[in-house]
């Protein structure tokens, strides 16, 4: 599949749509504070239209989405998700040793054969980590980590 | 004096607290994330139960560490560990790729190493005129070194310059979320309350240079290191590391030189020095076309000048007491619960113990040698033995914990993720995540200095001609339009030479 | 069989040697606290809550046994730790926050979206307060208070004052000189304490709206021309009130704690008496530098908001019919 689009429209609409966001997100407040957030929307509009009019001026075409397999890296990114959302749910542990082992699982079966024994093996080094990880910022570093249900 | 205090130094109770400190901060560096500040905040009680000179000794070498330790992540993983180390990733990482981690990684020591130490010499022999210096900056010149930086984007935008400056006012954008700096009202928050604390600079450096590198490895299954090391023996050796950084002499001063001047300003650190010492060292280099691919100058000059600014920071603060560094007003608050007041005096009456601490962070820098050697070499083999799959959930796990960590928040966390996988996306468009993050970092400090020097131009008719009016500000303008101009100056030249070589051909016929 | 029965005389010893010691009965200590307390410092580590919050850690936990975390969730100005702990932290005294006034007054009513409101935390104590210093440079024209006054009324909008923050204690405070003196300054505001120092050092600004320990720390390179408390502050006899120089002017940054609203009373009694005890032992080092020590409790505690409330209002409501 041929993935090669025009660059320079591409990003010259995502920078018109951003500007657009936070050009009706400005409010009617004191110049202090609004001066500067307002002249960098605009300047950011002006660069959006450039990249417009130099996208159709001079096409600069490329390849996007090229490396590997689209399908993989969104589901991950998906996991991410859905692993940080569950965090206040199942607390910070939990939420991290089921995402964690669920993204190894998934990853893993791009190169290997995934059989039960080896989420046996693997299911106990996620929660060595893990534990690792959590006593390391709970007891060391103080950080009060997501609790849910659990602990 | 100088000899005495050396000799104060040689007890086993502090090298043990210089190695123990490096190798903590190293830990603590490496982690994207967790930052200098936080290090240092965290071992702040336990120096209350030492001698002042032994706790600041302790924390001295902490922040050596964790500024070095960003490096690790930068040069393996394509990952600032700290904002200090953006620039080592531009040329660390395809040396990585190259199957020359090792070597990336002993020349990142090395050049550490002779930062450190220069930034403890500029500490302990040019503390009073430097700190003259520093304090003329006013709002008005906060304000040009802010857009002197933004002159970056145009070399840090890999291909177009444009849509260089589309990410820099994005980041800009970003940055201006939340609580204004000046005015105290709250912008672009969306009706969110917890908008109001705005995008922190460290969330959006996470997001922006890990996830579009998971993302990677997730879509092709692999990671991007090489699954050789060319040469692994001959050449990550010490003293070959040695010779490369020492065999650039001019490169190594300015990016001291510059490291220092950057640190002085209060407010900059390391994290604006790195990218500076790294534009230079490509503007002055005779091939600035290979920058990107694995030069080691690139590499020397980030890695020595985000190193000058751990001392060299310190010197308003011993000085004046003002912090040039965040990591540094932790550092003052354990002088002032020692009752130790910044000052000159610092220097006479409490001679020993300043000095102590000078000469300590030149041996942290050393410590890092061998610390830093064992270290790197330990974990280039955990990266590069683990498996993919185990990789990427492990950086994320990290990742997410780091960003936890910076205000305890879990709204950052999801921050983190949308601006990551927005990241990825734009790095498809030839939007790269640097000039994002350098817009997030200096349009702050622009904002500032431009209000402030509006406010302090109340009483005149036009307000803003107070941005021209001090001698600095003219010296900032004028490095402005050369820095801006530079691009057309140096493609000028190239067609002079040019026309001169073929002019010479011409008479040869 | 011979380890339980230590166990058991150590838990007794233990036991009569801290109600000895407290002076309770033993029924106030039923439960509270038996888990470690996660103390929230709404500000970046380094600054004055932080630096108070470390020295009281440790009395905290000889006093209360059990350990006392301190967390930092800067943001906001404090909004973001304040809205957060309004909203999700449960009211059995194992999360404590530290706040502030003016902030907690000012900015639910300044803001349109604060997300917590004055009167949604339990203080807990108000420990120290640091009053506003009005301070020069050494070498600057001004030598009294009556000098600056002068300058300002002969050339308004002029006299720029720094200080920390928009409608902080500095900001409110330089408003209600202003007010008090007939006179227009130009406040610049920065951010933080830390950056003022510099500026004043520097020559960027005239004069400084800052807190007693500025004038404490940099006496050697400061000269403070008034302070806004109801007596000298001892750290700096020398140096006048606006109140001897007739401008009846008192106020600067109050630090304290609060609970979750819900918190039941004995807990509250209980960690109050906590910080009282802290705050004894750790008096010296903060008087010295330039803190004045506070121990307002329950009522008194909320008094003091009330009346710092009517003491900023007139300038909050200006601010809020010139928007």
């Amino acid at each position: 599949m041929n993935r090669e689009i025009n660059t320079g429209i591409a990003s010259g609409t995502i920078g018109l749509l951003l500007t657009a966001v936070f050009f009706f997100a400005l409010e009617d407040i004191s110049w202090m504070s609004i001066l500067f957030p307002k002249t960098v929307v605009y300047i950011m509009g002006i660069i959006s239209i450039t990249l417009l009019v130099l996208g159709f001026v001079k096409p600069s075409r490329d390849q996007i989405f090229s490396a590997g397999s689209n399908i993989r890296w969104m589901v991950t990114g998906a996991l991410f998700f859905l692993w940080v959302l569950f965090m206040p749910v199942l607390g910070f542990f939990v939420s991290t040793v089921v995402f964690m082992t669920v993204i190894v699982v998934y990853l893993a079966r791009a190169r290997t054969q995934v059989t039960i024994k080896k989420v046996m093996v693997w299911l106990p080094i996620v929660i060595a980590e893990v534990s690792f990880f959590y006593l390391v910022f709970t007891k060391v570093l103080y950080v009060p980590l997501p609790k849910g249900m659990f602990f | 004096m100088l000899l005495e205090t050396f000799l104060m130094l040689l007890d086993p109770v502090i090298i043990l607290s210089i190695f123990a400190g490096v190798s903590a901060g190293l830990f603590v560096g490496a982690m994207p994330g967790l930052t200098a500040t936080m290090a240092l905040a965290v071992l702040l009680p336990f120096t209350f139960t030492l001698p002042p000179l032994h706790g600041l000794v302790a924390l001295g070498a902490v922040y050596m560490g964790a500024i070095y330790g960003g490096s690790f992540a930068a040069i393996l993983v394509n990952t600032p560990g700290t904002p200090s180390s953006i620039a080592t990733a531009f040329e660390g990482y395809p040396m990585s790729k190259k199957g020359r981690a090792l070597e990336a990684l002993s020349i990142a020591t090395v050049a550490s190493a002779v930062g450190g130490i220069a930034g403890s010499l500029f500490l302990l022999l040019l503390s009073p005129p430097l700190a003259k210096l520093s304090l003329r900056f006013g709002p008005a010149e906060y304000f040009w070194v802010a857009v002197l930086g933004l002159t970056l984007i145009a070399s840090l935008s890999e291909g177009s310059a444009m849509k260089g400056m589309l990410g820099g006012a994005l980041g800009m954008v970003i940055g201006t979320m939340g609580v204004a700096p000046i005015g105290g009202e709250t912008r672009f928050t969306f009706g969110l309350p917890v908008l109001q604390g705005g995008v922190a600079m460290i969330v959006a450096l996470i997001g922006l240079f890990v996830l579009p590198e998971l993302f990677n490895m997730a879509a092709k299954g692999r990671t991007a290191l090489s699954a050789v090391e060319v040469n692994s023996r001959a050449k990550s050796s010490f003293w070959q590391a040695t010779k490369t950084v020492f065999s650039m002499p001019g490169n190594l001063i300015r990016s001291c030189i510059i490291g220092e001047i950057v640190a002085i300003i209060p407010g900059a650190g390391g994290n604006v020095a790195n990218l500076v010492a790294y534009n230079e060292a490509k503007r002055a280099s005779k091939h600035p076309e290979k920058y990107g691919t694995g030069v080691e100058e690139g590499l020397v000059a980030t890695e020595s000048s985000n190193n000058v600014t751990v001392a060299g920071s310190m010197v308003p603060l011993l000085t004046l007491g003002i912090p040039g560094a965040p990591p540094d007003a932790v550092i003052l608050g354990v002088m002032m619960l020692h009752g130790l007041r910044p000052g000159i005096e610092l220097f006479t009456t409490s001679g020993q113990l300043t000095y102590g601490f000078i000469i300590s962070m030149g041996l942290a820098a050393i410590a890092m040698v061998p610390v830093g050697l064992l270290g790197g070499r330990l974990i280039y083999k955990v990266i590069f033995r683990t498996p993919v799959y185990f990789l990427v959930p492990t950086i994320a796990m990290a990742t997410m914990l780091g960003t936890y960590a910076v205000r305890n928040s879990h709204t950052d966390v999801i921050i983190m993720l949308i601006l990551g996988t927005a990241g990825y996306l734009f790095k498809q468009i030839g939007i790269a995540p640097a000039p994002i993050v350098l817009g997030l970092i200096l349009g702050n400090i622009a904002e500032m200095g431009f209000v402030q020097t509006m406010l302090s131009g109340q009483a005149s008719q036009y307000p803003f001609l107070k941005l021209f009016e001090n001698s600095l500000s003219h010296i900032l303008i004028a490095m402005i339009l050369f820095s801006a101009a530079w691009p057309y100056l140096s493609a000028l030249k190239r067609r002079f030479k040019q026309r001169s070589k073929t002019a010479m051909e011409d008479t040869h016929e | 069989m011979k380890g339980l029965k230590l166990n058991t005389i150590l838990t007794l010893v233990l036991v009569t040697v801290l109600t000895i010691a407290v002076g309770i009965p033993g029924a106030a200590f039923a439960g509270f606290p038996e888990k470690p307390i996660t103390y929230t410092i709404p500000f970046n580590p380094g600054g004055e809550s932080d630096i108070t919050a470390r020295l009281q850690e440790p009395e905290l936990e000889k006093y209360l046994g059990v350990a006392v975390n301190v967390t930092h969730k800067p943001g906001g100005g404090g909004a973001v730790a304040w809205s957060d702990f309004q909203r999700t932290a449960k009211p059995d005294g194992y999360s404590v926050v530290g706040c502030n006034i003016p902030h907690i007054i000012g900015q639910p009513m300044i803001r349109k979206e604060a997300g917590y409101k004055t009167d949604g935390f339990k203080v807990v104590m108000w420990f120290h307060f640091t009053p506003n210093a009005l301070v020069v440079s050494k070498d600057s024209e001004f030598k009294t208070l009556d000098d600056f006054i002068k300058f300002a009324k002969k050339k308004p909008f002029v006299g720029t004052v720094g200080g920390s923050g928009t409608y902080s204690a500095n900001h409110l405070e330089t408003l209600r000189l202003m007010k008090k003196a007939g006179v227009d300054l130009t406040y610049v505001p920065y951010t933080g304490t830390g950056p003022v120092i510099p500026a004043l050092m520097g020559g960027h600004i005239k004069a400084a709206m800052s807190y007693s320990p500025v004038s404490v720390n940099y006496k050697d390179k400061f000269r403070t021309l008034a302070v806004a408390s109801e007596e000298r502050v001892p750290a700096m006899p020398d140096v006048p009130t606006f109140k001897e120089l007739g401008y009846d002017i008192v106020g600067g940054a109050f630090r304290g704690v609060a609970v979750p609203l819900g918190t039941p009373q004995d807990v509250v009694d209980k960690l109050a008496q906590a910080y009282t005890e802290a705050n004894k032992k750790i008096s010296k080092k903060q008087l010295d530098l330039g803190f004045v020590m506070k121990y307002a409790t329950g009522d008194d505690a909320v008094a003091l908001v009330d009346t710092m409330r009517k003491a900023y209002g007139d300038v909050l409501s200006d601010i809020k019919k010139k928007k």
